[in-house]
């Protein structure tokens, strides 16, 4: 082995034999953290446990599925309906013979005398005899083998159908139709103008039921797209949770927060009711401006290289977005000075907090009024997530004359990871107009806030409240 | 003494008492191993928090054999090393200056004893990934295949890193004895 490997191999067995058997003791409260730890992580096995523990998506899916089996549900139970009263339609008919009457043919007196018989139908429908045709001219409703048509129009109120009127409302309509069914052959006209033409059958027919119930039509959908301008504020929770825990230093926003949320929204309002059901999902990238102010002791700090009697010292900060465990550079202003270790040390440290966030609203509505104006109020919960998470110091000063905060890059940060989805709750009121049958405007102010929360360690975080205006564009179909 | 099986079992069974009895007696070893990865006691400390849960949500997977010691040190090694890849710098291979390595002429380690915990504050000046691959090779003893294997690195690197690693320990050292 050359001088360096022995060298080496020396400096590892002095390593070894200085750290061998080392002990080092824990803080007094771990084995409490520790127990704390395990109480929340323990896994039961089945699926109520697991319920427990995933409690709100469990809800947030449950609420979900509900609101598409009663959409589902309601749409095919009106069609149903509307099925059923095809049937009836096609299925009842009445047939009336109407007498035959004995048209009376033209004489040269009264070159017209048939022109005149006019044939009731059962529903009171007038049938006249109407012609503007010549002798051997034909006409779309009936005509004569012969050469002689005698056409027939209806003056009736409509062919049978179901038909939707303004107010959504359906109704079947009597049908009225008429065939000739025998047209027996006579003279061809005129031969002999004391013939007479023959006998024309008319038979009409006419379906009629009773009346059916107008159905309502099942209830509508929407989509739409929405903006929340809004303004944010905070309330802040910097206490420990558990005794002997290391406290933390609470970040403050240092001024209210403008930001906006944007959605996409899909709503349904249910039938024969004022009330509807919307769920959604939005986004908003927020930026929080805020400051703490963690007091630190002299003799807390690591020595770490770059000479200038430089120190590391690590403090916990709780944000709106999470717990961050802040590494900070330090060196004293006046290299060497004697300090003591208990010489304290305040700081000013601003930050620039980045969220970017999911929310997903469960909403439920009552919607009054009449015509194109309408007003409508909604509540529930929105699930809130975030998607990407960032601090940043932009300052940080100190107020101990003898310490200052490095130069350059002097820090790092690790955020510990918050719990995934958060509940808040979502109020607002407002107004709808509707543009033609399918475009409708929203205009709602709202306020919203969250919920106690903690991150994954168990210390509180501070809890957000918002207040603004939604702006929604909606497609009813 | 190590803990008998009665205690593992009295542990697996939720028994809070024996789990503190366990945590009792393997907490000085291990947060003294926790340190010497952590960049700081805070670290040490939630590495160590995290390590002793790991522990007794996965005891049912210590079979009996071998040493109930060497399989605790296992997952605490490997809750830090994880602890370290979150951390924002993460476990930074990269070489330092050229100039902060020891030169080819290599001077006689100094023996003089230092006490240990002045050696922890020097391993902890190291950078993280030089110090992982310390300890796991001087004081684990780990191999540099089962290394390589550990923190995704090939053989190579992690011999390369290993003597930039003592070279950099080296230097902290004999700076801290020249004080």
């Amino acid at each position: 082995m050359d001088d360096k490997g022995l060298h080496d191999e020396r400096m590892d067995e002095y390593v070894r034999r200085s750290f061998e058997g080392l002990e080092e003791l824990p803080p007094d409260d771990m084995w409490e953290r520790i127990e704390a730890d395990l109480v929340d992580d323990r896994r039961r096995p089945g699926f109520w446990p697991w319920l427990g523990r995933n409690r709100w998506p469990a809800a947030a899916a449950a609420m979900l599925a509900l609101l598409i089996s009663i959409s589902v549900c309601q749409y095919q139970y009106y069609e149903k309906r509307l099925e059923d009263v095809r049937k009836i339609a096609a299925q009842s008919s009445k047939t009336i013979t109407i007498p035959t009457e004995t048209i009376p043919p033209p004489t040269l007196e009264n070159p017209y005398a048939h022109q005149e018989k006019t044939v009731m139908s059962a529903n009171g429908a007038l049938v006249h005899n109407q012609t503007n045709a010549q002798a051997g001219e034909k006409t779309n409703d009936i005509q004569q083998p012969m050469g002689v048509t005698v056409p027939v129009s209806l003056a009736s109120n409509g062919y049978g159908e179901i038909v939707e009127n303004k107010g959504g409302e359906m109704q079947v309509f009597p049908q009225l139709t008429v065939s000739v069914v025998q047209v027996p052959l006579g003279p061809v006209f005129p031969l002999d103008a004391s013939q007479p033409l023959g006998q024309l059958h008319v038979q009409a027919s006419s379906t009629q039921q009773p009346p059916i119930s107008p159905i309502k039509k099942s209830g509508s959908w929407y989509m739409g797209f929405s903006a929340s301008p809004h303004v944010g504020f905070e309330k802040n929770r910097g206490v420990p949770l558990r005794p002997g825990v290391r406290p933390i230093v609470a970040s403050k926003q240092e001024r209210v927060a403008f930001s906006s949320a944007y959605w996409l929204n899909v709503g349904k309002k249910t039938s024969r009711s004022p009330y509807f059901v919307e769920t959604g999902i939005g986004y908003e990238r927020a930026v929080r401006v805020a400051s703490h102010n963690p007091r630190l002791r002299f003799g807390d700090g690591l020595h770490v290289g770059g000479g200038m009697g430089q120190r590391r010292y690590n403090y916990t900060v709780g944000t709106y977005n999470g717990t961050a465990e802040v590494g900070l550079r330090m060196e004293q202003t006046i290299p060497g000075t004697p300090t003591s270790d208990d010489e304290p040390i305040v700081l000013t440290i601003q930050t620039r907090e980045t969220a970017e966030m999911l929310h997903i609203p469960l909403l439920g509505g009552v919607e009054w009024g009449r015509g194109w104006l309408k007003g409508r109020a909604k509540a529930g919960m929105v699930f809130n997530g975030f998607l990407k998470n960032e601090l940043e110091i932009t300052a940080s000063t100190s107020q101990n004359a003898g310490f200052r905060p490095v130069g350059g890059k002097n820090y790092t940060v690790q955020l510990k990871e918050s719990r995934k989805f958060f509940p808040a709750y979502w109020i607002s009121a407002g107004a709808s107009a509707q543009v033609g049958k399918q475009c409708r405007f929203v205009v709602e102010p709202w306020f919203s806030g969250d919920f106690s929360r903690k991150d994954a360690s168990g210390y509180l975080l501070p809890q957000y409240f918002g207040a603004g205006l939604n702006f929604s564009t909606q497609y009813l179909f | 003494m190590s803990p008998t099986n009665t205690i593992i079992q009295r542990c697996l069974c939720g028994d809070r008492l024996a789990q503190k009895q366990l945590f009792e007696h393997y907490k000085g070893k291990m947060f003294a191993l926790c340190l010497r990865y952590a960049n700081n006691r805070s670290d040490a400390e939630d590495i160590f928090q995290e390590g002793f849960v790991r522990v007794f949500r996965d005891l049912n997977q210590y079979s009996g054999s071998g040493n109930f010691e060497g399989w605790m040190r296992k997952i605490f090694v490997n809750t830090a090393l994880q602890h370290l890849q979150k951390q924002k710098r993460g476990l930074e291979l990269t070489a330092l200056e050229s100039n902060d390595f020891a030169d080819e002429s290599v001077p006689p380690f100094d023996t003089e004893e230092l006490p240990a915990r002045n050696l922890m504050l020097i391993l902890q000046q190291l950078p993280p990934g030089f110090r992982a691959i310390f300890n796991l090779h001087v004081l684990e003893g780990y191999s540099h295949p089962e290394i390589a294997e550990i923190m995704g690195i090939s053989v190579g690197t992690s011999k390369s890193q290993l003597l930039r690693a003592k070279a950099h320990f080296r230097k902290l050292l004999e700076t801290s004895l020249t004080q």
